[in-house]
């Protein structure tokens, strides 16, 4: 049902068209150190969960500036796509299945903002095959990128405010960032009065 | 404390709790299983039954004859095999129509079974597939032999075409071409059903564009179908009935009255008529009309959870009072009747039965077993609902059930909210959980909360947007009252979906109450749901969610336990699974960190397959007994089972710990399956004792020990868990444990073989090749070798860890012992037996030597080229070779080569202090092209300098690759390259 009622939202291109609308991307640059050099003022984050059951040989998100990635951009032991990319408005435009086959991703859903300074979670892009069709959507788990940023990135993710780029009010990010500062005060504290 | 004031606790416990007997605990593999009897179907006149029942390995049909109730089963359907039996119905006196599905397909398939019998009379037969796209309207029990059937016509699955057809038609698809239209066609038709015959026909369509469904009618003598209603999507109080005459339907609707009653509605004027009848407290399940007279025959309802159904003519009004009288205390359905006689089928069941089917004779009042749902279950070891009724605060009747063990309580009351939470309800019915806790000394507590269905609909709607709010009130309201009536030592809450909400909600209002709270598939964070997928801004999800939720709004934050769960005291057990669509695994993801962020006592079970619930057995088994056992910690209670009980308590542990070591569980917890693989091992359970053996073996949980996993191994192999020997003698023969000896290791080879172990045998064989507690004896050992792998392999029979050990033997062997051509040629047999290797001479090219990456799907990618590698934790180096069978032809390109494969290493002893042998290989390749020989060295025992030699050979001796790795420390290599002038120039 989904699917069906997701069509108008996914049209269903060839792959010429993925080769004009990919024309101008360019690839992109994941961030692989959490040591790396910070980003400009005029810069952001990007942080965008990927996970598919198909072929997927690229991406395209285009706004701001104009990015593709792969599969092979994940993250290693992981499935995030992590980049620092200037601030401003973007969406996820296609995405390329197979040899002649891709998706042209429609309609505000697929669009979202990197603040400034900020980490912008995505969501997760899901690309699921199944008997019933090929079922395309961003889902919120936010709690996951979290752990992901937390294992892999603790400092940036401490230096930088992460934020779900979703259309409605999320304060999971929040609320769990408040949290660590606040063990962390306390551990401090604590620290401070033991003689 | 004094002994005297000890002896006043214990007896002031004993009388408040009235624990005068033990709870026999009903093991959970007798309840969490399919019915024994899924259903049971009466032929049209009455002479015969056919049950569909479960077995361990198959389905099966099981036809009786009404008369003596003799039974022959006539079909079966064996779980090995590919067909899976839904559903049966009788198509006429002496024919069935099965519903079915292929093992791994989705498709609902259809099958007609003509039931013929032999000279003796017993009875037989042959399902054959209907092959028609379609579905069978009705059976037309006055026209023998054919069927009014619904043909989807072309790839539009709402253009259907009604024929009358015969059975041999619909089974060879030809229903266009042979069978009879019907007089006129329904439009755009999803569905069709009928009320007995070809002479009233109903219809509902799908008005996509108006988001309408539309009911349309046709009665005997009409030219055409007329539309009766439409109804608008979602509005689901519009269900006909029957057509009781050309102008009026009976119709079950709330549209204009508060409870759901049974209306009239002119199909002229298109609206709802005079009322026929209504229950004074309760919306109606169903009604039934006589086909003939157009009557009233029956209406059912929900009264206080127990199904009831009311007859209106006397003859069956005092028949049901005889069949009440006579299954007193039981909750009786009719679920088949045999027009054409005076047998009906009855089902019984109530709380604390899951039921019995009975055959009933009208004229003689007698009523014969039939079967019972469940075989193996002691129905005394069951409890009894029994209805608790109060008022909510709001004046309101609340409906609630309270399920008290039979004996021995263990003083704990759990409150169950249910999920929905509106338009869901809590039944009087059997409930596999609540027995499961019951039989455990629990009490269980439901409450039919405001937003439950069959209250009306005023009840019903003042459950809308009441999250954390009306709805926790009419619990609290009722678990207050209970614990006037019933003292209860500790109360802890539990539920699924909204009950899992609902379950914190209220531990975190009453935290001096509630001890302990056990949440799955829940949701914790409101605003969550509206911002879950970006689809559901545009699929239409927003509004049913928005109808139960309200919009979003700043109390869905004040009312989200995530936001609020320094307030939750007590210990929580947070169930979930990956696949849930309706509670994502987000929600309770989302709640596990913050708990853990605030430090709270917390356990988690997220289930790999599960989704809002779980689809298997297994996982439902497990979560129970964990659900029980996370209880009696928390609370510190003794275990349910009798000391002596010994088989309840492995079962108890072992599924426990299997749970959380497969992988069923997406976060295993080794410490907890250890700990009961522990407690089952003491017990003396093999299969625990290997597993807690393979710990100490792997060193996992406990200090890595392998003296002591060969103890654990030894009582396993003690309790004849056959691996366990296989274990042993591979300690043994690797020389790694106290007093190890190859004779030993040959000891417990042949005694696995002896048991049928082929790993035990192929290992056995080896042992001749080298003398190893045996004489050397090379032809032995090889030709045993082949003939014990050609008897195992000959029949394509895999087993891929087998064919492992049996390749890594001829390995070694072929680079360890001199050949001639004979044992070369064996060697090859039993490569040709496991694998299909017909092709053993290749031509191997040198491609890339030197360090390698790996990426996140395990690929190796070329880096460097290099023989000199940095010896460090995982340097990843080898090489790429692109192989070719020799000859190269056509023929031989598709065919399996196999060379041998060695890597020696500088790495004097292993892990385990065994001397380091080098690893032997058969490397296969098919085709033309790049193979890896690649090592890594993740572990410090492999961070060795020296010497790694790759060679490659053909089995008959001919080397085809030779490559030395120098493996240096990064400080040394640089040293070198300073020296040579190979490195920085300042």
């Amino acid at each position: 049902m989904v699917q069906e009622l997701n069509r108008p939202f996914i049209s269903v291109f060839l792959a010429l068209s993925v080769l004009i609308l990919s024309s101008c991307a360019s690839r992109v640059s994941t961030v692989q150190s959490d040591t790396a050099k910070p980003i400009k003022n005029s810069e952001g984050y990007l942080l965008l969960g990927l996970s598919s059951n198909m072929y997927l040989e690229y991406i395209v998100i285009d706004g701001e500036s104009k990015i593709m990635f792969t599969k092979d951009d994940v993250r290693y032991n992981s499935n995030y796509l992590f980049t620092a990319l200037p601030a401003g408005d973007y969406r996820i435009k296609s995405v390329k299945t197979g040899k002649y086959t891709g998706y042209s991703l429609l309609g505000d859903i697929w669009s979202f903002s990197v603040a400034p300074g900020t980490i912008s979670y995505v969501g997760d892009f899901q690309a699921k095959r199944s008997q019933w069709g090929d079922d395309i959507l961003i889902v919120n788990r936010s709690s996951y990128a979290y752990e992901f940023m937390k294992d892999h990135f603790p400092s940036l993710l401490k230096k930088h405010s992460i934020d779900y780029t979703g259309k409605r009010e999320d304060r999971f990010f929040d609320l769990i960032h408040k949290g660590e500062k606040s063990n962390n005060d306390e551990t401090f504290v604590g620290k401070g009065v033991t003689k | 404390m004094n002994k005297k004031i000890i002896q006043f606790l214990a007896l002031s416990h004993l009388l408040m709790f009235g624990i005068v007997a033990f709870a026999t605990p009903i093991p959970a593999e007798k309840l969490f299983r399919n019915m024994d009897i899924h259903s049971v179907t009466l032929s049209p006149d009455g002479a015969y039954l056919a049950t569909f029942k479960r077995h361990e390995d198959r389905t099966s049909i099981d036809f009786t004859f009404t008369n003596t109730m003799i039974q022959h089963e006539i079909i079966s359907f064996p779980y090995k095999k590919s067909a899976r039996l839904l559903d049966i119905e009788w198509l006429d006196h002496k024919t069935l129509l099965i519903d079915y599905k292929h093992k791994n397909g989705k498709e609902r398939l259809q099958a007609i079974l003509p039931i013929e019998f032999k000279e003796d009379g017993v009875p037989h037969t042959k399902a054959k597939r209907i092959w028609a796209k379609g579905y069978i309207v009705d059976k037309l029990i006055d026209k023998p032999g054919i069927v009014l059937f619904a043909r989807d016509e072309g790839r539009d699955e709402y253009r259907q075409k009604l024929y009358y057809t015969d059975y041999a038609t619909l089974m060879g698809n030809k229903v266009r071409e042979k069978g009879k239209p019907f007089h006129t066609q329904p439009f755009a038709a999803y569905h069709v059903f009928s009320s007995h015959s070809d002479k009233e026909l109903m219809s509902i369509s799908l008005d996509r564009d108006n988001e309408k469904v539309d009911f349309h009618y046709w009665i005997e003598g009409m030219k055409k179908w007329k539309k009766a209603a439409s109804i608008d999507k979602g509005n689901y109080n519009f269900s006909p009935v029957s057509l009781i005459n050309k102008e009026t339907l009976a119709v079950l609707s709330n549209q204009n009255s508060d409870l759901r009653g049974l209306y009239e509605y002119d199909l002229n004027t298109q609206r709802l008529g005079s009322l026929i009848y209504a229950h004074p407290k309760y919306d109606l399940i169903s009604a039934s009309f006589s086909p003939q007279t157009k009557t009233l025959e029956s209406v059912s309802y929900l009264d206080h959870g127990q199904l009831v159904s009311k007859y209106f003519s006397k003859s069956q009004a005092e028949l049901k009072a005889k069949l009440d009288k006579a299954f007193s205390d039981q909750q009786i359905a009719i679920i088949d009747n045999a027009p054409l006689s005076s047998i009906s089928l009855l089902a019984t069941f109530s709380s604390d039965n899951p039921g019995q089917y009975y055959l009933f004779n009208k004229n003689t009042l007698k009523a014969e077993l039939v079967g019972d749902s469940f075989i193996d279950i002691d129905r005394t070891q069951l409890s009894k609902a029994e209805h608790i009724s109060t008022k909510n605060r709001a004046g309101q009747e609340l409906e609630s059930i309270l399920i008290r063990p039979h004996s021995g309580s263990n003083g704990v009351l759990i409150v169950n909210p249910h999920g929905g939470p509106v338009g869901v309800r809590n039944n009087e019915y059997f409930d596999r959980q609540i027995q499961f806790l019951s039989s455990r000394g629990y009490s269980v507590l439901q409450v039919n909360f405001r937003g439950s269905w069959g209250f009306g609909k005023e009840f019903l709607e003042a459950g809308l947007a009441q999250f954390g709010k009306a709805i926790e009130e009419d619990i609290d309201t009722v678990v207050d009252h209970v614990l006037t009536k019933y003292p209860y030592q500790h109360v802890c809450s539990m539920g699924s979906s909204y009950g899992g909400y609902s379950s914190v909600m209220l531990a975190m209002e009453k935290p001096d109450l509630y001890k302990c709270v056990i949440a799955a598939f829940g949701v914790y964070d409101l605003p969550l749901i509206f911002n879950s997928r970006n689809l559901d801004e545009i699929d239409g999800s927003m509004e049913g969610i928005e109808r139960v939720l309200g919009s979003m709004r700043e109390e869905l934050w004040e009312k989200s336990p995530l936001y609020h769960a320094e307030k939750l005291q007590a210990p929580i057990l947070l169930i979930a699974g990956h696949n849930d669509k309706i509670a994502p695994i987000e929600q309770s993801n989302r709640f596990k960190m913050r708990l853990e962020q605030l430090k709270k006592p917390l356990e988690t079970l997220f289930y790999n397959d599960s989704s809002h619930g779980h689809d298997n057995w297994y996982s439902e088994t497990h979560h129970n007994y964990y659900v029980d056992d996370f209880i009696r910690r928390t609370l510190n209670l003794p275990s349910p089972y009798a000391e002596n009980d010994k088989k309840s308590r492995i079962e108890h542990y072992k599924s426990i710990a299997d749970g959380l070591d497969n992988g069923t569980v997406s976060d295993p917890d080794s410490e907890v399956a250890f700990r009961n693989y522990q407690e089952a091992a003491k017990l003396g359970h093999a299969r625990s004792q290997f597993n807690i053996a393979s710990y100490y073996h792997r060193g996992e949980q406990v200090e890595k020990d392998l003296n002591q996993a060969a103890h654990w191994y030894q009582r396993a192999a003690d309790n004849d868990y056959n691996n366990a020997n296989i274990r042993l003698a591979h300690l043994h023969r690797r020389g790694i444990i106290k007093s190890a000896s190859k004779k030993k290791a040959l000891d417990f080879y042949n005694k696995a073989s002896e048991s049928d172990s082929y790993t035990g045998k192929i290992y056995a064989a080896r042992a001749q090749c080298y003398g190893e507690g045996i004489e050397k004896n090379i032809d032995v050992c090889i030709n045993t070798l082949e003939a014990t792998v050609k008897e195992k392999f000959y029949k394509k029979e895999r087993d891929k860890a087998l064919m492992n050990d049996v390749h890594s033997i001829v390995a070694e062997i072929s680079w360890r012992i001199p050949l001639n051509e004979d044992r070369t040629n064996s060697l090859k047999k039993i490569l040709a037996y496991t694998k299909g290797a017909s092709i053993f001479d290749a031509e191997v090219d040198e491609d890339d030597i030197g360090i390698f990456s790996k990426d996140s799907n395990g690929r190796y990618t070329f880096e460097e080229t290099a023989t000199q590698i940095p010896l460090k934790k995982g340097v990843v180096f080898g090489a790429m070779l692109d192989i070719s069978p020799s000859p190269k032809t056509s023929k031989t390109l598709s065919q399996l080569v196999a060379l041998k494969a060695k890597w020696t290493s500088p790495i004097q002893h292993d892990e385990d202090g065994a001397k380091k042998e080098p690893y032997y290989y058969i490397q296969f390749s098919r085709y033309s092209g790049g193979f890896y020989f690649i090592r890594e060295l993740p572990d410090d025992w492999m961070q060795v300098p020296g010497t790694w030699t790759l060679e490659l050979a053909t089995l008959d001796g001919e080397s085809l690759f030779k490559q030395e790795f120098d493996l240096q420390p990064e400080s040394v290599i640089r040293k070198r390259q300073e020296e040579s002038g190979l490195g920085s120039l300042f």
